[in-house]
């Protein structure tokens, strides 16, 4: 027993010994993270170039350098990443990649990845498919990846496989600019979308012009004839087509889509998002902040009298997207009023706004930043058929190839050809385009620029009531104030210490915001108290060294 | 629980002789060594071996390098932490959750434990068992679903049953409010897991000698007096080392239901360690950062935890170590 007592330790000391070992060596031993020397390029070049002197086809031998039906002459499979997106449905349904894989002999098997988290882990395990479609990840995580020789350099095969986008980026050089790494070079290609209605527009505010119907209101135009209507909602819920629970009014507080922010531009307070933040406008070329700007806080306690009077609902302040989704294509409608993108096919929503507050100032209604969606395209360096990849890609951007079908959707469907051009239908009847003959829209890679706009498409809608393209140019065109509107700066502007910085002061002003505005809309705090003190509080967070940070970056995009 | 030591003085076995006795103890019975190893791979290999990972922390990462190969910044991203305007904040309200979260969450499985067991009615008992240790099961999304139904402030079921009673009139305001936000997230997690949680002290109960109940019996003890003087110093042991182990995960307050339960109007009082390093670190790929105050909080529960434990033993000679 003793012997047996003097041993334990012994053993169990041995096993200590032998696990750390293991820990030892196991932490000695070199990841898939090893060093990689940065090529001369900065990224991985496709097999094409490095073998240019001989006259072989691209891919080693699989891929056709020109033509798309079909890309390549035998059947190849390429594992594609995509995010996931609520209105999307089941992208694995969509019809696009049968017609690709007949059309190109390009089998894509999809990727979908659930959220943001999941594509920066995608990165950051440098576990990558072979190409990927939008994904919207952090510029530095692209801009590693690059410089890590995960991604295939564009810029040597764009004149040859993409000249659709080699095209483009001559003619428009700003937008090369932003698509470029650090480096200069082009490791991904964008998403180019330039209707005005789309990116000229955030969100059309929407009435239920039934329930306005129903209960002989002229339409508002003004802060305080909305404020009336809603109180009719209220008083009339639960008589005719008004359900006892109905909402008057229905915002996703703090939210780009359907926020509160086109109350605010109806009070002449315009703001954009842009890197995190949404209180930020710019002014002749200097960015500034609406927080210390009075009409704020008229717009404020306006919303305020509206939820403290019982016209907006608590949900507001806990609804989820999922929530807020179900309550604009609720049917039948449950709201009286709400701002969204386009009104779903739902007949009874009809755009109302901007709205005059009485305060003498123009009443704004938000933009969108037109530019470009940054990778949306991407090719990773264990592709074995990185030109098939790229010519796939110029397919999908090409008139000549998909680009209608990916952009647009389908024919008697989504658009109807008349001569050359692709006249688009006003209204998509969701029940001929089912699960699976959906557009991807901006979900993949696209190239919708002046050239191809004025070229091809044709749009009725622009006549037909009812439709964001008719509401636009009839209702909202002349209050978007375009030069308030700040582009996109991506991430390769700064540097990492200040894409940290941006961060942080991104996070901690925009939740302090967020928080402080509830409050005073509640009435849980006293907007008289603390609005003097507001932008105070925020500069001790770094508000000002944001805004500093921000226009550091917009200038050097400008040079 | 303390390891025995050979006191000295004793004559020792020479290294020889108990080298052959362990020899001969690996040749006798590596079955069961053999059986143990799988353990000690696993173990070695998920446990042991990743921990070169918390090197993440004082480097600045990219995956392009690799942890090791990445910079070294030393105490950088601690001092970043330590330095933001939002530490005080987060601090504060992380232990302001675990701490009522652990005071109300320790207390009710013992108290559930304590009365299923002198439940005369056995198969009520067992039914009881089951029906409070089957929320254990709902996965956190579906928790917090549930409390959105029923808090709704219009549309909940609270909300319309309290207005129908006439105790509230309108909106329940509970999920906006940041003063209820900390009970919400306690009691729900006390509902989900009392159940659960009995089970350890249930197992422990069911050792009490009978023999200890009939004598206190005989001596006129109540049902009450009985509980107060054998079974809860019977558990006492389970208790405190539950209680110790409770404490080493203090800093580690839930980082989904949190989350999930977050909104505009509670952000003052929810935002805590782990969401604002999930916004911070991971939604905007800063891993160091992350990894540094995932180090920290680590640092800081085993502090607890030993501590805890000191005094446990202190004051009444039982501990984990």
């Amino acid at each position: 027993m003793k012997k047996r007592d003097q041993a334990r330790p012994r053993l169990l000391a041995l096993m200590v010994i032998t696990v750390l070992l293991v820990a030892l060596l196991a932490g000695c031993v070199s990841g898939p993270a090893t060093t990689q020397k940065p090529t001369t390029t900065g990224g991985t070049t496709a097999t094409a170039t490095t073998t240019a002197s001989k006259p072989v086809l691209p891919d080693g031998g699989v891929t056709n350098p020109t033509g798309y039906e079909p890309i390549v002459n035998q059947p190849i499979t390429l594992t594609a990443a995509i995010i996931y997106g609520a209105h999307m449905g089941d992208f694995t349904k969509y019809e696009i990649w049968k017609n690709i894989e007949t059309k190109t002999g390009i089998k894509l098997e999809l990727n979908i990845l659930a959220d943001r988290e999941k594509v920066n882990l995608m990165f950051a395990s440098r576990d990558f498919p072979d190409i990927a479609f939008r994904l919207d990840p952090q510029n530095t995580s692209v801009m590693d990846a690059a410089e890590a020789g995960d991604l295939v350099q564009l810029d040597p095969l764009l004149e040859q496989y993409a000249p659709i986008w080699n095209e483009f980026f001559q003619e428009n050089p700003l937008m090369a600019k932003y698509v470029q790494v650090r480096d200069g070079k082009i490791y991904s290609l964008p998403y180019v979308e330039w209707l005005e209605w789309n990116t000229n527009l955030r969100d059309q505010w929407f009435i239920n012009g039934d329930w306005l119907n129903e209960l002989n209101l002229p339409e508002p135009k003004t802060t305080a004839d909305f404020k009336d209507y809603l109180i009719k909602v209220k008083e009339n819920a639960g008589k005719g087509s008004i359900p006892a629970n109905a909402i008057p009014f229905y915002i996703l507080y703090n939210s780009y889509i359907g926020g509160q922010f086109d109350v605010y531009a109806s009070f002449g307070v315009y703001m954009c998002q842009t890197n995190g933040q949404n209180y930020l406008y710019m002014d002749n070329g200097k960015i500034k902040s609406q927080v210390a700007n009075p009409n704020l806080k008229e717009a404020i306690k306006y919303l305020a009298d509206l939820y403290q009077s019982g016209l907006m609902a608590p949900e507001i302040f806990t609804d989820d997207w999922g929530a807020y989704v179900s309550k604009i294509t609720s049917e039948p409608a449950i709201t009286g009023s709400l701002g969204t993108h386009n009104n779903n096919g739902k007949t009874w929503w009809k755009a109302i706004g901007p709205l005059d507050s009485g305060n003498n100032r123009p009443s704004y209604i938000r933009a969108q930043s037109k530019g470009v969606r940054l990778n949306a395209f991407m090719i990773f360096k264990d592709n074995k058929y990185p030109v098939a990849s790229l010519r796939l890609a110029n397919m999908l951007s090409d008139p000549e190839g998909l680009l209608f079908e990916e952009f647009l959707g389908y024919e008697g469907i989504h658009y109807n050809k008349v001569g050359d051009k692709y006249e688009r239908v006003a209204m998509v009847d969701t029940t001929k385009q089912g699960e699976n003959l959906k557009p991807l829209g901006n979900y993949t890679i696209a190239l919708i620029d002046d050239n191809i706009v004025s070229k091809f498409l044709s749009f009725p809608a622009t006549k037909t009531k009812d439709t964001r393209e008719y509401d636009y140019l009839n209702r909202y065109k002349s209050h978007v104030p375009t030069e308030m509107q700040i582009p996109s700066i991506p991430d390769t502007y700064f540097t990492s210490q200040e894409n940290e910085l941006i961060a942080q002061y991104a996070t901690d002003c925009d939740a302090f915001l967020k928080k402080t505005v509830a409050t005073w809309i509640t009435g849980d705090a006293d907007i008289e108290l603390e609005w003097d003190g507001l932008l105070a509080k925020l500069n001790k967070m770094g508000y000002q060294d944001y805004i500093n940070l921000m226009q550091k970056g917009y200038n050097k995009l400008m040079e | 629980m303390t390891t025995g030591t050979i006191p000295s003085g004793t004559n020792r076995p020479s290294k020889l002789k108990q080298r052959g006795h362990l020899g001969s103890r690996l040749r006798k019975f590596w079955p069961l060594y053999l059986f143990l190893l799988p353990a000690l791979i696993y173990l070695a290999l998920f446990h042991y071996a990743p921990m070169y990972g918390v090197l993440m922390a004082f480097k600045s990462f990219k995956p392009i390098k690799g942890i090791l190969g990445s910079d070294w910044v030393g105490l950088y991203n601690f001092a970043r932490f330590f330095r933001m305007d939002m530490f005080r904040t987060l601090i504060v309200n992380t232990l302001t959750l675990s701490i009522y979260a652990l005071a109300a969450g320790f207390i009710f499985p013992i108290l559930l434990a304590l009365l299923i067991n002198t439940c005369v009615l056995r198969r009520f008992s067992r039914v009881l068992q089951t029906i409070t240790y089957l929320p254990h099961f709902i996965s956190m999304v579906v928790m917090v679903g549930i409390i959105n139904l029923l808090f709704s402030p219009s549309l909940g079921m609270f909300t319309h049953l309290l207005n129908a009673l006439g105790i509230i009139e309108g909106p329940l305001t509970l999920l906006l409010s940041a003063k209820a936000f900390n009970d919400l997230y306690v009691w729900s997690g006390v509902w989900q897991s009392m159940g659960w949680g009995s089970i350890i002290y249930l197992a422990a109960l069911s050792g009490v000698d009978p023999a200890l109940h009939e004598a206190a019996m005989l001596d006129g003890a109540s049902k009450f007096q009985r509980v107060r003087h054998i079974d809860i110093p019977w558990i006492m042991p389970t208790m405190v080392i539950l209680l110790i182990l409770s404490c080493g995960n203090l800093m580690n307050v839930g980082f989904e239901k949190v989350f999930l339960m977050q909104n505009a109007m509670n952000l003052g009082v929810s935002e805590i360690i782990s969401t604002y390093v999930y916004k911070m670190g991971i939604l905007n790929a800063q891993y160091s950062f992350s990894a540094a105050v995932g180090l920290f909080n680590s640092v800081i529960n085993m502090a607890l935890l030993l501590s805890v434990n000191a005094l446990s033993k202190k004051l009444g000679d039982t501990g984990l170590m």
